[in-house]
């Protein structure tokens, strides 16, 4: 079995805004450590002194953004008219915008999140992923798996196929669930498909039993 | 725009309110057109606008706030009577249409509503502006994504860290 590949937190971050609403703690807990979105870590924008604490309310707020007044906002973006370049939004603005791109093609929030580290560090918020779970109310589904005798194959329901859906010969998938694919070949290996990660289970052989 | 009376317990003629823009603009309109607001509907309760008095909006500009209050008078009816029920097809279609109009303008101007209407509490419009913004930049690549949204070129930094990510994660761009 090959090692994990190194992924980025945009990649993990896919993974988990298709954690189910009932199960998000235990699905979580299967990410590793080091593949966990840490935004205030990947944020060059933020110059965070290492002795000032970043909290995680103020994580949401501490935007390359300058602060400034909400109201104070409008009046920039209402004087500045067509010939001007937009106004720059508040992060609340982009969040309410990232909100309502398709769930069902999560290569469109993924190459959002590559546009720039804020949005990245938005996407990935816990914040963010909560609020897109409950706004689109059921995860996305990436495909369907079709068993043919030992074999699998996987259609992808939308434009991208995820990296690691690969079809498998001589493999049977049980069950799907989760954002993860149970197959048994002959061991029993849950797969997700999005990072490739796979953990692998031995079962003890029925005569030993 | 008459809105009808629609049980809401007033009687006579619907009460107006007048709303005053950052240049001093005065807007009379609807109390309950006002009320789409959540932030004015406080106001508005409290017995604020009516008269001579006016509620000050000093940092919402008149082309803005023009635009904001064609959007409430044209949704008050309907969310007065509470969502949906009693609307028929054609209003629901009649709407739509509306709305489908009403966000087909400059980029500039979405960003200002956007803003207006997130200060202002107006959930509907924040949703429909939001909605064609995201629809404006949901097919995009990155890069086109920065240039839609008028932010800055990358650093050099920067744009090879998206080169390397294209790279890796092709299937995201197919």
């Amino acid at each position: 079995m090959p090692p994990p590949p190194e992924l980025m937190e945009e990649l993990v971050e896919e993974v988990l805004l298709r954690v189910p609403p009932d199960d998000p703690a235990r699905l979580f807990a299967m990410v590793p450590a080091h593949l966990r979105p840490q935004p205030t870590v990947h944020c060059p924008t933020v110059r965070t002194e290492k002795t000032r604490p970043v909290k995680q309310i103020s994580l949401y707020h501490c935007a390359s953004v300058p602060q400034r007044n909400p109201l104070a906002a409008i009046a920039a973006g209402g004087v500045q008219r067509s010939s001007m370049p937009p106004p720059e939004l508040l992060e609340e603005n982009y969040e309410e915008i990232l909100l309502r791109f398709p769930p069902d093609d999560h290569a469109c929030l993924f190459r959002a999140a590559l546009a720039c580290k804020r949005w990245c560090r938005l996407i990935s918020s816990a914040r963010f992923r909560r609020r897109f779970r409950k706004f689109h109310r059921s995860p996305p589904l990436l495909g369907a798996i079709h068993c043919q005798r030992s074999d699998t194959r996987f259609w992808p329901a939308s434009s991208s196929r995820p990296p690691y859906a690969v079809d498998r010969a001589g493999c049977y998938a049980i069950d799907a669930r989760h954002g993860r694919i149970l197959y048994y070949d002959p061991d029993f290996v849950v797969l997700d498909p999005v990072t490739g990660q796979e953990w692998r289970l031995s079962l003890p052989h029925p005569a030993s039993m | 725009m008459a809105a009808p009376e629609s049980g809401d317990g007033n009687n006579g003629a619907a009460r107006m309110v007048t709303l005053i823009s950052s240049d001093n603009t005065r807007f009379e309109v609807e109390a309950a057109a006002a009320s789409l607001s959540q932030t004015l509907q406080l106001t508005i309760l409290d017995g604020g606008g009516g008269g001579g008095d006016g509620i000050p909006l000093p940092n919402v500009d008149s082309a803005t706030l023009s635009k904001v209050l064609e959007y409430c008078i044209k949704h008050a009816p309907a969310a007065a009577n509470g969502g949906a029920p009693n609307a028929t097809a054609v209003d629901r279609a009649e709407l739509e249409r509306f709305d489908n109009e009403f966000v087909n303008i400059d980029q500039s101007v979405l960003y200002s509503l956007i803003m207006a209407a997130h200060n202002l509490e107006i959930e509907g419009l924040q949703s429909l502006v939001a909605k064609k913004v995201a629809d404006m930049i949901k097919g995009k690549s990155p890069m086109e994504i920065r240039r839609t949204l008028g932010f800055p070129d990358p650093t050099p930094e920067e744009q090879a860290e998206m080169n390397a990510h294209m790279l890796e994660y092709g299937w995201a761009y197919e």
